[in-house]
């Protein structure tokens, strides 16, 4: 091709290539730019050979198709490499197709103009473009962020995304840890689920503390670990730890990372800078905010805790109901357990169902003594609360565990763990064992004031609940052991008795009854209602019922033994103004001598069902302060009689005065072919909510098999 | 997908065989559905060829673009599946250029049933080295690539304006040249290269099952010949063809070779046999 | 509570008290609040239970601590107009000749 000036000596660059850029012609211009000799480039290099790589891939990724699609394209930057001395040649130019698609013979016009001179002044104004762009979004994302976990995420990701991070974090101080506020991942390289562990990162507290950035570097893997930070398992290559300062104080930081970018560069040091200072302002701002939300919800939660609590009774129901409401909100599995405590493992709640169990085994097969985690005896020891914000992966290692332990370990995975002492009145009442797992949460020194406040809360009502538990224990094992004692057998007699507590709610009552022989044919039966309820009133109903014992068997009678007891409960506190009906049957003759103090009167009925209301015999309540002359009265008991004696609870309620009652109880016997104590109780409540004890017994004498009912001798002989 | 159905968001063309088996093109990164306007007539006597644009590219609807949903190449990929569900598709072939590859390589892994085979023009696991494995590009490269996409951009409505040329002997040619080509959103263009080049899909590989054919160009400056060599040697069942064609987008400089190469397979039976034995690596 | 339950109103008179209503376990400590210490400072505690529409052993109970608390300091507790239901509980209870019980006066 012969020479033409207006190829040549143009001011242009001027390359043709062929359809696949390998170029064909190039002139003086563009050859002077680039220091290429033409030789080095016609039917030896294409063109897009002799760009940078993003303009490489540019070329054929836009310029190339849009060629073969649309014969021309126009005002398009390219970036060309000197041979020479590795420097950029910035173009703008527009290509042209010659000819065919497909065609041998078609050529690409290129038309080029140096634009190196206007590189820098685009260049700067692109970059200032973007920072800009970036710094309106940012500050836009800011305004409308509210929690500090809204302002970190906003900022990681400009940040991330302006200076190619792969890994970035915002943590602030509390107490003397970091707290991470919100962690992020750029995507792909990592998997989002990549998190820098700030325990293998010592020198970020005291960057915070100098209030000074750091910018690490690091050439690639193994070469310098002073990183000390690894981003899904690949050495960081770079790190950029900026203080968070606001009002003067830095109290938080915020992290990149890269595993495949080494260093920062001017421009991306004075961005980060600028970023950190702008997220600092707005997380000051966000922490107050969030700092309000925390506290209201801390104190609801304190509120519903009391409500959850205080609705059940016992003390198992209360430590259950405490480890179902901090799980998962506060924790994911919880226990309350108590050395001393009968059950050891006394409740557990885990988020996920199916490790309940597996929770409750581990516990109860640690606390063999010896073998106790040392945590959880920390705390009942110090009295403090023990925080584990690591587990550390090897801790198990120093305790003595089977494989089956090691395995239940595994399965329940426990990452941080919170122990809370729960003292009342001085007493430990248990142990709340907190444990982050799955959810990859983990406990923080600033969790432990509103764990802590949790604790004593619980303690209290799980206290007033042991101590209720006891006393209801206590009174019901008094009152089990006084009337679960089996009755007096004998063929001459049917004698059954029934006991029925108020309600479950009610504490036990001090209703008795009691069935003795005094002599070999006697046989004293008495039911008694002592004042109050609880331990006070089973303690005198025990005492009452053992004097009455000891006066029966001595053989005064039942208005002499009334008369002894008169005496005798002026000296017990608390046994004043009992009532009580005391009735002896003698076997050989039938006759009844019965004696009430101040108690509903007895009924007898026949078996042909008529019935002797037995007014008799009556006198004034135990210790009424005068000694009173006690009377008794007598008479003679037919065979199939039934002589009922009960509280004032069978018949008293308020719907019903003590007269209707009897009533009514006369009729409810009258109906029934035998008497039933259970049938007959059920019959005779009414619906009240308030409801006395009830206590009654029964005796009918009946025809023994040898004909007689005297066991000694028969009358007369 | 909810509101907006497949066919507008993805700017979906049907032709070819009413209710054939279908070829479902999907362009690469930088352009949109005209790459495949030299090979896809070639298969319109036989197939029922579907053609779309990306979300983000050509006349896809550009308000169905949400960054979140296409920060890597899975939002791409759910596409093509939503499509496919749409269209009441199965065992389709389905040829996916550059980037493309590796959406479908992902969409076939999810739901291996709706596809017969995947031939790959072009495909890269990683674009980016990344110590022994070479993909062709240092992470620099890319960012480099994106400051050159602004540079391009700055003015970029009047950009890609054709020149219109007196072009006698093609007068389709000169009507279409009316229309902007590849005309993209600078600010899409630049998430999807991100999305593109900073993918790592290496190890998707091996979980995907589906017959492939690789189609690798003899000195692709975007996919070198050692990343397809990858792609082929982690596919289970994968056949590698390397092209005469150089360049990286032999569907528009070799269309011929192209689609030669693509009925030398799909002739011998999409290559579950021979691609077997081949990609047993 | 019931529904069917008639509050118990307790009132202070000249010499003592005037008790209405029903007296049980439940609302028997606001008639011992009435009575500890007990009204006036000397003579005749006049109790008047003429419109005490229940009473069960605890109200009782109460009025014997009361009575008691009376004679300790040579004063009496009188209850006049017992209803009915008064009556009955005072005399089951044996307690005619220990409490001071007066019709109308």
């Amino acid at each position: 091709m012969n020479a033409d000036p207006m190829f040549d000596d143009a001011a242009v660059g001027y390359i043709v290539a062929d359809q696949n850029g390998v170029i064909q012609r190039v002139n003086r211009a563009f050859l002077s730019w680039t220091g290429y000799e033409a030789s080095e480039l016609v039917s030896v290099r294409r063109v897009q050979d002799l760009l940078t790589a993003g303009s490489r891939i540019y070329f054929e990724t836009y310029v190339a198709p849009l060629m073969a699609l649309q014969v021309a394209v126009n005002d398009v930057s390219l970036t060309f490499t000197s041979p020479r001395d590795d420097h950029q040649i910035f173009t703008h130019g527009a290509a042209k197709r010659h000819g065919d698609l497909g065609s041998i013979t078609a050529e690409v016009w290129f038309v080029l103009v140096n634009a190196s001179g206007r590189q820098h002044f685009e260049s700067e104004a692109l970059r200032a473009r973007l920072r800009l762009e970036r710094l309106q979004r940012l500050a836009s994302a800011l305004a409308t962020s509210v929690t500090a976990g809204d302002v970190a995420s906003a900022t990681l990701a400009e940040i991330l995304d302006g200076v190619k991070g792969d890994h970035g974090f915002v943590a602030t101080i509390v107490n003397d840890g970091l707290r991470v506020i919100q962690a992020q991942d750029t995507p792909p390289v990592g998997t989002g689920t990549s998190a820098l562990l700030l325990t293998h990162f010592p020198e970020i507290a005291e960057i915070i503390h100098s209030g000074t950035a750091a910018f690490v570097e690091s050439r690639g893997e193994g070469a310098d670990d002073r990183l000390g930070c690894r981003i899904d398992g690949v050495a960081a290559t770079r790190l950029a730890a900026l203080p968070l300062v606001a009002g003067g104080r830095a109290d938080g930081v915020l992290c990149v990372a890269s595993v495949t970018r080494t260093g920062f560069d001017a421009d991306e040091r004075s961005f980060l800078l600028l970023f950190a200072e702008l997220a600092a302002q707005s997380l000051q701002s966000a922490k107050l905010h969030d700092e309000v939300v925390k506290n209201a919800q801390e104190a609801s939660f304190i509120a519903r805790l009391s409500n959850a609590l205080d609705d059940v009774v016992s003390f198992e129901a209360r430590c259950q109901r405490l480890v179902d409401l901090v799980v998962p909100e506060l924790a994911d599995y919880a226990t309350v357990e108590n050395p001393n405590h009968e059950l050891r493992v006394i409740a557990v709640a885990h988020r996920d169902p199916d490790l309940v169990a597996p929770l409750r085994e581990l516990r109860t097969s640690v606390q063999v003594p010896g073998s106790q985690p040392h945590s959880l005896a920390r705390a009942l020891a110090s009295r403090e609360p023990q925080v584990l914000v690591e587990i550390p992966a090897e801790m198990y290692d120093r305790y003595d565990l089977g494989s089956r332990e090691r395995a239940l370990l595994g399965e329940l995975a426990p990452r941080s763990y919170v122990g809370l002492p729960m003292f009342a009145r001085g007493e430990l009442v248990g142990t709340l064992m907190l444990v982050m797992a799955e959810s990859n949460r983990r406990f923080s020194l600033a969790d432990v004031p509103h764990l802590t406040d949790i604790a004593n809360r619980a303690a209290v009502s799980l206290e007033n609940a042991r101590l209720y538990d006891h006393e209801r224990f206590v009174a019901g094992s008094f009152q089990r052991e006084l009337l679960g004692r089996p009755l007096p057998r004998d063929d001459r007699l049917d004698l059954r008795a029934i006991y029925q507590a108020g309600g479950e709610l009610v504490e036990i009552g001090g209703d008795y009854f009691d069935a003795f022989f005094v002599g070999p044919d006697r046989i004293a039966l008495a039911v008694g209602d002592v004042v109050g309820k609880g331990i006070p009133a089973a303690t005198v109903m025990s005492q009452l019922r053992t004097a009455l014992r000891a006066f029966a068997l001595e053989g005064n009678g039942p208005a002499e033994t009334l008369n002894r007891l008169d005496g005798f409960v002026t000296s017990i506190p608390g046994a004043a103004y009992s009532s009580v009906a005391y009735a002896e049957l003698d076997l050989r003759t039938s006759e009844l001598v019965y004696a009430c103090a101040g108690h509903p009167p007895p009924l007898l009925i026949t078996e042909q069902r008529d019935a002797v209301v037995l007014w008799e015999g009556r006198s004034p309540l135990l210790g009424i302060s005068q000694p009173l002359p006690r009377s008794e009265s007598r008479l003679r008991v037919t065979i199939g009689s039934t002589l009922l004696m009960y509280t004032d609870g069978l018949v008293e309620a308020r719907e019903r005065s003590l007269d209707a009652g009897i009533t009514e109880l006369i009729d409810v016997l009258r109906g029934e072919p035998s008497i039933d104590l259970h049938t007959l109780v059920a019959k005779m409540k009414v619906s009240d909510m308030y409801r006395d004890d009830i206590c009654v017994l029964a005796v009918t004498a009946v025809v023994p098999e040898d004909g007689g009912l005297a066991r000694s001798a028969l009358p007369g002989t | 997908m909810t509101g907006m159905s497949v066919r507008v968001r993805n700017n979906v063309k049907v032709s070819g065989v009413p209710g054939g088996q279908a070829m479902v093109f999907a362009h690469g990164f930088g352009c949109d559905q005209q790459m495949w306007r030299l090979v896809a007539p070639a298969f319109e006597d036989r197939y029922s060829v579907v053609l779309f644009d990306h979300v983000g590219s050509g006349r896809s609807d550009l308000s169905s673009y949400e960054a979140h949903r296409y920060t890597n190449l899975d939002g791409y990929a759910r596409d093509v599946l939503e499509l496919l569900l749409e269209l009441q598709l199965e065992r389709v072939i389905f040829v996916g250029h550059s980037v493309s590859a590796m959406i479908g390589v992902l969409a076939a892994i999810e739901r291996p049933e709706l596809f017969e085979s995947l031939v790959l023009v072009g495909p890269s696991a990683r674009y980016v080295d990344d110590r022994d494995y070479r993909g062709g590009f240092a992470a620099a490269d890319i960012d480099e690539l994106l400051i050159v996409m602004s540079r391009n951009y700055l003015g970029w409505s009047a950009a890609m304006a054709p020149i219109v040329m007196g072009n006698a002997d093609r007068p389709e040619l000169g009507e279409e040249l009316t229309q902007l080509f590849c005309a993209n959103d600078p600010e899409i263009a630049k998430h999807f290269a991100a999305a593109t080049f900073l993918a790592d899909n290496r190890a998707d590989l091996p979980r995907c099952a589906t017959p492939s054919l690789v189609l690798q160009m003899t000195d692709d400056v975007i996919a070198p010949i050692e990343a397809g060599e990858y792609v082929h040697r982690h596919l289970v069942n994968s056949e590698l063809r390397i092209l005469k064609a150089t360049g990286h987008c032999p569907n528009l400089s070799a269309p011929a070779e192209t689609i030669a190469a693509m009925n030398a397979y799909l002739a011998a039976g999409y290559g579950t046999s021979a691609g077997s034995l081949s990609g047993a690596a | 509570m019931s529904d069917t339950a008639l509050p118990l109103r307790i009132s202070r008179s000249s010499d003592g008290l005037v008790v209405c209503g029903e007296v049980d376990s439940s609302s028997v400590a606001t008639l011992s609040s009435f009575l500890a210490p007990l009204p006036g400072e000397s003579g005749e505690v006049v109790v008047d239970m003429s419109d005490v529409a229940f009473m069960d052993s605890s109200g009782l109970r109460v009025l014997i601590d009361a009575h008691r608390r009376a004679e300790q300091s040579h004063r009496r507790l009188v209850i006049i107009n017992p209803s009915w239901i008064v009556t009955r509980l005072i005399d089951i209870s044996g307690l005619r000749d220990v409490l001071h019980v007066s019709e109308r006066r």
